[in-house]
């Protein structure tokens, strides 16, 4: 990635949201602190994006001295929200990002860590603001990007490239290995067992289809891959940055860690996500799947990947009653409906596979 | 009775996207409110009590089941302890609250959620039963509804 894009000053005036002056004083006592002497940082523009559900994105511009002369800075401020739907290591996200800056991986650059909160009050991290647009629907007939069919489809390609790409980064010469948690001899059975603890940790009445799903899980663990990867979590379109009909940058990393590269293509491929994932009759799973094998010589054993895409699901309606049980306490500030819609769903796609 | 429940609610989404909406500045806020209409549609609310009231009286049905299915064998009751003497004082689906009903199908969802990781023992500890696989696909079917 290149370094920031020096812009002239805007001098736009802060937005007026609640709290802002007092977030954007932090925030410019943090930049002071993190700057050399003498570069006099001013922000403008801070405002909340209407994004992110497991992190709080406040966009703003930032101008300092460069060799006596201001320069302005595009730049996004990624806040711990106060209440999340995924726990993760606080600052996880930031050191990841900084391993895979020297890597083929399309990453956003970034800045600097207030690990603790102790400036900005919730850990954050302030990471470079690129131009384009991320949305979930890029690939759909809508068309929201406006790429037209022909870019759709070499967008989509481009998405597992960037994928392959991901997986065939040494975690051993990156440090990566070192920085993550090791997910033992069975990446499944570790996931797994992360999810029903989340699952344990979250319910907030008990949930019998969730237990029936995960007692199927564990009696159909696929064997360990050949190979650990760094696996992102939750590589879909929605985190993918568009700028000029191509991919920029991969988003969102917080569920980032060690495992299977079936991870990654379960979540990918899984049945509850085919109309925002592909393009019927021009870029279908199996293009997905072929094309992948090519660029990383993985293979993709279809069982394994069945397993793959059930606990995508599974997890997915574990972060909904999180979602639930925020919203039932009054914590956080995103409404919920039971999940009870996904649960059919995930039983249904298991009755599926047992054939029946 | 007029307005409905359902009445009420899509009319309070009319408002929020005509009136209220147009007049939010800020775009974090703007994305939550679409996010309250959305969760406000998803809801079937002239029948939330009536549906609840059906899940609870099949789930109790099904739960019957699977206490005759533990009786039906000796050897079955001591893998599930104390489950069948649960399954045997199983509540009423005729509440006369939404609470009452809420808190008989959190009765019930309690049982079957204990079912499912006892029943996954039973069945790897016993390969050869094709009853416990068959029960297992009644529950799974029952949830997948």
């Amino acid at each position: 990635m290149s370094a920031p894009t020096a812009e002239p000053a805007t001098g736009e005036p802060a937005a007026a949201d609640p709290g802002t002056g007092e977030l954007a004083a932090a925030l410019e006592a943090f930049l002071r602190s993190r700057l050399p002497d003498g570069a006099e940082p001013r922000i403008s523009g801070l405002h909340r994006s209407g994004t992110g559900t497991s992190r709080e994105n406040w966009p703003f511009d930032a101008v300092w001295n460069v060799d006596g002369r201001p320069v302005t800075h595009r730049l996004l401020m990624r806040r711990d929200p106060s209440a999340g739907v995924v726990e993760t290591g606080r600052d996880a996200e930031f050191w990841l990002l900084r391993r895979l800056a020297g890597t083929p991986v399309p990453v956003p650059e970034v800045y600097w860590l207030d690990a603790t909160g102790e400036f900005l009050h919730r850990p954050t991290m302030i990471v470079k603001r690129y131009e384009g647009a991320a949305h979930r629907a890029v690939l759909r007939p809508a068309d929201p990007l406006s790429l037209g069919a022909d870019g759709q489809l070499a967008l989509a390609e481009q998405i597992c490239e960037a994928l392959a790409r991901l997986h065939l980064v040494d975690v051993d010469a990156t440090g990566l290995r070192d920085e993550l948690e090791d997910p033992g001899p069975n990446p499944a059975e570790h996931e797994l067992d992360r999810w029903v603890r989340e699952l344990d940790a979250q319910e907030i009445e008990p949930q019998p289809a969730l237990r029936l799903a995960a007692a199927w899980l564990r009696d159909h663990l696929p064997p360990p891959p050949r190979t650990t990867v760094l696996v992102h979590g939750d590589f879909r379109p929605a985190n993918v940055l568009v700028r000029d009909g191509r991919l920029e940058a991969v988003l969102d990393w917080e569920l980032a860690h060690l495992g299977d590269p079936l991870d990654d293509l379960g979540w990918y491929t899984a049945p509850l996500y085919a109309k925002e994932h592909f393009i019927p009759g021009r870029w279908e799973p199996a293009d997905f799947l072929r094309r992948y094998t090519e660029l990383t010589g993985f293979p993709v054993d279809p069982e394994a990947l069945r397993f793959w895409q059930i606990l995508s699901t599974f997890r997915l309606a574990v972060i909904a009653l999180t979602g639930v049980r925020n919203f039932c306490e009054g914590r956080g500030d995103r409404p919920a409906a039971p999940a009870d819609a996904l649960t059919r769903r995930l039983l249904a796609d298991i009755l599926a596979a047992e054939g029946t | 009775m007029r307005p409905t429940p359902a009445e009420t609610i899509a009319g309070v989404r009319r408002i929020l996207r005509d009136v209220v909406e147009p007049a939010v500045a800020s775009e974090y806020a703007r994305t939550r409110l679409r996010e309250v209409r959305a969760v406000l549609a998803q809801i079937d609310w002239d029948n939330a009590a009536l549906d609840l009231r059906r899940r609870v009286a099949a789930l109790v049905e099904l739960l019957g089941e699977v206490r005759a299915w533990i009786e039906a064998d000796p050897a079955r009751r001591p893998g599930f302890g104390d489950l069948a003497e649960r399954l045997a004082r199983l509540p009423d689906a005729d509440q006369d609250s939404f609470a009452g009903l809420n808190e008989a199908h959190a009765t019930c969802a309690a049982i079957a959620a204990d079912l499912a990781d006892r029943l996954a023992g039973w069945a790897r500890a016993h390969p050869g039963d094709g009853d416990a696989r068959e029960l297992w696909l009644r529950l799974a079917r029952h949830f997948a509804r």
